[in-house]
């Protein structure tokens, strides 16, 4: 195996929930991910952007395997093996799992109130053994530090440390295991905003310092283009546009990630755009819109040819420039070169 | 005119110019693990057809200022001290702050002159009824108007916060609707009667993106519409920049900075002001954020000196003293004894 491979290389995957099934009733299908794929490199970060619902937390949490995929593969290049994670099991499974962890939105709800900081961050190193047990108290010491809490909060209980200092503890316990890939969902969303300054530098500083790779899912775009180097943008289960940061944040080719962009308020008064919001509310994604999902919303698609088309025909994510893919008909023709400067 | 005249006949005008004048405003809850100090002398003044954001961490006393004004606060445990002068529709001024809360006065004010909406569209949204009794109930509670008049009433309300087919809409219930839709009949009953000051807290906290600009945009509009007066709670600087004229800017119970909104994000003095700003990713920077250190504290913990000093990189011997808003000549304010020497009038 070489290097070239990437560490993770996701191929169609979907997850779809049944809805309301009954006796005699069958439900409703719900494609919370529909069809995604994309490669992530060793070291880099993904961010994952797009509303609520669009199916970030889903996307997350089938990678790992916390919800079983309806079908795709997730290959994972991981000790100079690759394998296809979705499908191992036993102690396959269990030894892959530790190379990928996942830390929440809700710092409070993550953390077991009974147990102290020490016995939170000494369980998986009790569950997977990776460590002598003489060497477990000065790894707990290190992640602390790591993390930037002190020592002597080792021997106190989750509801005696702020927002902020759990978040911190979460993403202690997430490196107890040296993973190589963090699926870090919503980690600042419930954060003040001094306080989501402070996480976002460690979430930096760890990941350069560790080479760790990062799925950053997020609805916050500016704190996206903090961590990721390559931008993925979902809109009712599908990715819109998948490009790298810097070709994204100067010339998004959606129409959904440009009005994302110009919905943003913005800190500078002088900025304070005539803005079009789209039109209306994300569709249910019980039944979505057909063709584009986004074309029941998109100013590029109102009438006449286009929206015929648009509603009639599924976009595939085409690369529009090089290493920019965009699912959009006409995403040759969309431009928002004054987004560039803020 | 000298210029001594000049100020004072400018302070007149301003004084025409005050819907609303918060002094000292003092807000504590006995409470079990000790005193908590909510609001610790707030002042604050919402002049007519203007925005004011209120901006700060949570915590800080954002909601219970809020609530002050409208005479929503518990009953039990509240120590409350200071004045809130609200000039009514009669011409007269009223001391909110002395009134009774359950008081008649009271009442003909909250929800009619002053009304409230909230992050949660369900703290004034009752699942059982419909969207159109709801209206119809705030329309019986804070206006004359009755009948046919109040049904078409409540239609037009309901257009004008841009929600389509208003007249099948007004049989749907709450939750039948998407949250922003929510956030918009919530906005319309606050409306019904027509305030002349409406206090909203985080009202677009809890919404996408997409949906919250169209939320802002409405707000913005109705506001120009009505010419009413607007207090904006939020944590957001993005949103205080989009809809502010004034901002005050709130830290442990007291306002450590106000300035237009221009001069707020050009000239950002408090540092608390200026470490916020630090703090914050934007797109299109690359440099590193320079946050806050520690986090906001307990409000319980008993505090001598400057509110913000523990936290502070500039913190001097000094900063053991409270801090007096000063004001600077250009017309900013702030709390903080690095401006000592700057400063005009202090308070
Ligand atoms: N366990 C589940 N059973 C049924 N439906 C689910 C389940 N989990 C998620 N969904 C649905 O799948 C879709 C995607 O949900 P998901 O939580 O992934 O969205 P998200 O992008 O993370 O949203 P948010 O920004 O609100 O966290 C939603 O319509 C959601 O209601
Ligand atoms: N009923 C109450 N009893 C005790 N403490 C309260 C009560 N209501 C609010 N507080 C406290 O008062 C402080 C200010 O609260 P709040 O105004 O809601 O903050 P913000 O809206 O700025 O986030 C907080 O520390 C909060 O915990
Ligand atoms: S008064 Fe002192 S401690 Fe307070 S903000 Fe100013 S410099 Fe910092
Ligand atoms: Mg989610
Ligand atoms: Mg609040």
């Amino acid at each position: 195996m070489t290097n070239a491979q990437p560490l993770l290389d996701v191929q169609h995957l979907s997850k779809s929930f049944v809805i309301g099934k009954k006796l005699l009733d069958e439900g409703q299908t719900l494609r919370a991910v529909d069809d995604v794929s994309f490669t992530l490199e060793r070291g880099e970060s993904l961010g994952v952007v797009g509303e609520s619902g669009c199916g970030k937390s889903t996307l997350g949490r089938t990678l790992l395997r916390l919800y079983e995929p309806t079908s795709g593969r997730v290959v994972l290049a991981i000790d100079g093996a690759a394998s296809d994670f979705s499908t191992i099991k036993g102690e396959a499974l269990k030894q892959m799992r530790r190379k990928l962890q996942m830390v929440f939105q809700d710092p409070s709800a993550s953390l077991n109130p009974r147990m102290t900081i020490r016995d939170i961050l000494r369980e998986p190193f009790a569950i997977h053994r990776h460590v002598p047990a003489a060497e477990i108290e000065a790894r707990i010491r290190g992640l602390m530090a790591e993390v930037g809490l002190r020592e002597d909060a080792l021997d106190r209980f989750p509801h005696s440390f702020s927002g902020g200092q759990k978040q911190r503890i979460g993403i202690a316990r997430a490196l107890a295991l040296e993973p190589d890939l963090i699926v870090l969902d919503e980690p600042v969303s419930a954060l003040d905003v001094s306080i989501r300054g402070q996480v976002l530098n460690l979430l930096k500083d760890l990941q350069r310092g560790r080479g760790l790779s990062y799925i950053f899912i997020s609805h916050d775009l500016a704190a996206v283009q903090y961590i990721a180097d390559r931008i993925a943008v979902m809109y009712l289960g599908r990715i819109v546009e998948l490009a790298s940061a810097q070709s994204f944040y100067a010339a998004p080719r959606h129409p959904y990630a440009l009005a994302l962009l110009s919905a943003l308020p913005v800190p500078n008064p002088k900025l304070r755009r005539g803005r079009q919001p789209p039109r209306g509310t994300i569709p249910s994604p019980i039944n979505p819109p057909s063709g584009c999902h986004f074309h029941t919303r998109c100013p590029f698609a109102t009438a006449g040819a286009r929206l015929h088309r648009c509603s009639g025909e599924v976009p595939q994510l085409r690369e529009i420039a090089s290493k920019h893919w965009a699912r959009c008909h006409f995403a040759e023709e969309i431009q928002q070169s004054s987004l560039a400067v803020r | 005119m000298g210029t001594m005249e000049m100020v004072a006949a400018a302070d007149g005008r301003e004084q025409d110019d005050i819907l609303l004048h918060i002094e000292n405003l003092k807000v504590g809850f006995q409470t079990t693990s000790g005193f908590v100090r909510a609001v610790d002398g707030v002042d604050l003044k919402v002049r007519r057809g203007r925005t004011l954001a209120v901006v700060g961490e949570s915590g800080c006393g954002k909601s219970i200022t809020a609530r002050s004004v409208l005479g929503l606060l518990p009953e039990q445990n509240t120590v409350m001290s200071g004045s809130i002068a609200f000039k009514s529709r009669t011409g007269e001024v009223l001391d909110i702050a002395s009134l009774p809360r359950r008081g008649k006065r009271m009442r003909s004010i909250r929800g009619a002159e002053i009304a409230m909406i909230f992050q949660e569209p369900m703290t004034s949204l009752t699942p059982v009824f419909t969207v159109g009794d709801q209206i119809l109930e705030a329309l019986r509670l804070h206006t004359p108007v009755r009948g046919a008049q109040a049904l078409a009433r409540a239609i037009e309300l309901l257009e004008m916060v841009g929600i389509p087919e208003p007249e099948s809409r007004l049989k749907a219930y709450p939750h039948q609707m998407s949250g922003g839709m929510r956030q918009r009949v919530m906005i319309a009953m606050a409306l019904a009667s027509n305030p002349s000051l409406l206090l909203a807290d985080e009202p677009t906290t809890a919404l996408d993106v997409t949906v919250q600009a169209q939320i802002l945009d409405l707000m913005r509009g109705l506001q120009d519409e009505l010419g009413m007066s607007v207090v904006f709670i939020t944590h957001d600087l993005g949103v205080v920049a989009e809809m502010a004229h004034e901002v005050a800017v709130i830290y442990l119970g007291q306002v450590v900075e106000y300035a237009s909104v221009d001069d707020l994000f050009e000239r950002p003095t408090h540092p608390y002001t200026r470490g916020l700003l630090n703090s914050l990713p934007r797109i299109g920077a690359t440099e590193r954020l320079v946050p806050i250190a520690g986090s906001v504290p307990d409000p319980r913990e008993h505090r001598v000196g400057c509110r913000f000093a523990d936290r502070c990189a500039s913190r001097m011997a000094k900063c053991d003293t409270p801090p007096p808003l000063i004001k600077l000549p250009h017309g900013q304010d702030v709390r903080c004894w690095l401006h000592e020497n700057e400063g005009g009038t202090q308070s």
